[in-house]
């Protein structure tokens, strides 16, 4: 779960709504989902930061070039019809109510980890991926051999457990999500061992992270 | 007749639901009908339902030729739109098409409109029912024998007015053998009339070979060869179900027995089992699995199955893993020319289809309907199919095609989580006898989650 760069705004029309909510003091609208104006631009503009990619798990939601730069007109973004396999998710559920449509609390997420795993479940702001706080490499660890994220190492034993308790919240040992990581990354890594592909070229357009630790603990195991 | 088609439009949990029953593009039988079907899903989303739509639709014989039907091997086709489900203002619900291979009909392959029932006239069985809950009944169907004095049915003298006559006629007559209400042992019945005419021969012979003794030797000696050539090319009805069964039951240390006496009439109330080392297993000892695969292997092996349909709900019953394995392709064995549909909660079952063979049931909770999983990207030929479960480990099929979403239970989970943090704890510790501990407690964990490190 990568560190996403949440000011990048492309759903001016959206944000500026947003902002005069948050300056007015008065409880957001109802949270309707997709009958809602900006719905589309909010979607468009995470997956844009996601790089198509679930905020979480990091499984493909979409391909990158429909939420590219070049599909906004005038802070909306111009597609009418675009598919996508996920889920707009509140981070943190209670905001729901009072806050339904502040934008830090947005994230684009796959739908079963949405329905199955999180649902209105508490959260720690420990992992929340737009947070200015929240750093991978210090808080994620990745066990190559059993392909599940844990917290790091040299965390504290306090935190170790609020990350362990998130990596939970978040889904990121989702059972079908981690056979196709398991799967992904196994290919890539056989395709550079037969000389295929080089380690520096090679295409990852999923599980990112995942495949930076275990990159880099493949280096240290070489060297 | 098998069946190519079912279109389920607007029945019940079903909408617009077309499964196609024909091998794909690539395949040597390409466009024909399968030869076996499995239809896997959770429950509730209505694996017996089409068995039942289809075990009634075939069972009205009401359905008409509507067209033939020319394969690229230029065989005829007859297809047929077998029955249609309608409601009260005559829209389609359910509809299940069919097609018969033409050489099956003595006439020339023309445009036809004939009924259905006309071309079933000299099949034997059209269709054979094993319901869920035959499981169930196998031990009713063993204490209710229907056959109260089977000596005296096989004494009777052939005649045109005797029980014996009647009850053969009414067996060649009988198309339909469902399992819900028929009893399996009906089938006995026929089975003990093949028996009979059996000993009519062999009594034949002995009485021929005794005058011959007496008279002449080198004649004797003729007879002896015919009769040892006879017994050869003539086994027994009982030896006949034995050879097919009991590779089966012989993992369960038990066979048939194929040596009557024909003299004490609990002798030949049915089938008597055996074990290995030749001691008779009464009924009420023999296993459940014992009982499931004699009971169903018995019609399938003894009835004329080529035009039949066959639909079997949880073969998986009373099985133990191994013989789960071997269930599917021993039925075929003994029905080569029939169409099986299975409905099956068991991945070991699963890993006996190909995956055009498996239909695989989901609800789409938005659209409120139920919808088949596809296992092919693109066009539907065989080199686009993506999930084999013959290819699969059994845990692989639980999470690939059954869709479970753990490789185990929570505990499980929990537990490689620890054995996760374990390995990354053992990496950064430093004190080389600390490391040793935990790797210990690592090696320990990791024996117990049968984990290879």
């Amino acid at each position: 779960m990568r560190k996403l760069n949440k000011p990048k705004i492309l759903s001016t029309k959206y944000k500026e709504w947003e902002e005069e909510l948050e300056r007015s003091g008065n409880p957001h609208p109802v949270y309707n989902s997709s009958r809602n104006r900006f719905y589309k631009d909010i979607v468009a503009n995470l997956l844009h930061i996601q790089d198509g990619l679930c905020a979480y798990t990091e499984i493909r939601l979409c391909d990158e070039d429909i939420v590219d730069n070049h599909n906004w007109e005038n802070g909306k973004f111009a597609v009418n019809n675009f598919e996508f396999k996920g889920q707009l998710d509140h981070f943190d559920p209670s905001l729901k109510t009072e806050k339904a449509w502040l934008w830090s609390n947005f994230y684009v997420v796959d739908s079963d980890v949405n329905m199955k795993k999180k649902r209105d479940s508490e959260v720690d702001s420990i992992l929340d991926p737009g947070s200015v706080d929240y750093d991978e490499h210090r808080y994620l660890d990745y066990s190559c051999s059993t392909h599940l994220f844990i917290a790091n190492s040299n965390l504290t034993p306090d935190e170790k457990e609020r990350v362990n308790s998130m990596i939970s919240v978040l889904g990121l040992n989702y059972g079908p999500i981690k056979d196709i990581r398991r799967r992904f990354l196994s290919e890539k890594f056989k395709s550079i061992d037969f000389g295929l592909e080089d380690s520096d070229t090679v295409v990852i357009d999923e599980f990112p992270t995942a495949f930076r630790i275990c990159a880099e603990k493949q280096v240290r195991i070489l060297n | 007749m098998k069946i190519t088609k079912i279109n389920l439009n607007d029945f019940q949990q079903f909408k617009g639901l077309d499964i196609d029953l024909t091998y794909p593009k690539g395949h040597e039988k390409e466009g024909q009908p399968l030869d076996k079907v499995c239809f896997i899903g959770q429950s509730g989303t209505g694996k017996t339902t089409i068995l039942n739509i289809l075990n009634e639709l075939v069972t009205l014989r009401k359905g008409i030729a509507t067209r033939k039907v020319n394969t690229k091997d230029t065989q005829y086709f007859i297809e047929f739109l077998l029955n249609k489900v309608k409601n009260q203002s005559g829209k389609v619900l359910a509809e299940v098409h069919a097609t018969l291979p033409f050489f099956q009909f003595e006439e020339e392959p023309v445009q036809t409109t004939k009924g259905y029932d006309e071309f079933i006239l000299n099949w034997r069985t059209i269709l054979i029912n094993y319901p869920a809950e035959f499981n169930e009944r196998v031990s009713d169907f063993l204490e209710k024998s229907p056959i109260h004095n089977p000596l005296s049915f096989l004494k009777s003298n052939v005649d045109i007015n005797d029980d014996i006559h009647v009850e053969r006629v009414k067996l060649e007559n009988k198309m339909i053998y469902d399992f819900k209400k028929d009893n399996p042992l009906d089938i006995w019945k026929s089975i003990l009339m093949d028996a009979r005419d059996y000993m009519v021969s062999e009594l034949s012979f002995s009485q021929k070979l005794t005058k011959a003794l007496i008279k002449n030797k080198r004649r004797a000696n003729e007879l002896i060869e015919e009769f040892t050539k006879w017994q050869t090319d003539n086994p027994s009805p009982f030896i006949g179900l034995a050879n097919v069964v009991n590779p089966v039951i012989e993992k369960f240390y038990c066979k048939i027995k194929t040596d009557f006496d024909f003299e004490k009439a609990e002798d030949l109330g049915f089938v008597k089992i055996e074990t290995t080392n030749d001691k008779d297993i009464p009924f009420n000892l023999w296993s459940s699995g014992t009982k499931r695969v004699v009971l169903t292997a018995m019609p399938l092996h003894y009835l004329e199955t080529k035009n039949t349909i066959v639909t079997i709900d949880e073969p998986e019953g009373s099985l133990y893993p191994d013989v789960q394995g071997e269930i599917v392709d021993f039925y075929s064995s003994l029905a080569p020319d029939a169409q099986f549909f299975y409905a099956t909660h068991s991945p070991i079952i699963a890993s006996s289809f190909k995956p055009w063979e498996i239909v695989e049931l989901k609800f789409d909770y938005k659209k409120g309907k139920v919808f088949q999983e596809k296992y092919y990207e693109g066009e539907r030929h065989i080199d686009n199919y993506k999930i084999f479960p013959e290819y699969l480990r059994w845990d692989s099929i639980l999470t690939r095609v059954f869709d479970l979403e753990m490789e185990g239970n929570e505990k499980r989970k929990e537990k490689l989580l620890e054995l996760s943090q374990m390995e990354a704890d053992i990496k950064s510790e430093p004190d080389k006898t600390k490391k040793r501990k935990m790797y210990d407690e690592f090696k320990n964990l990791a024996d117990k989650l049968d984990w290879q490190i």
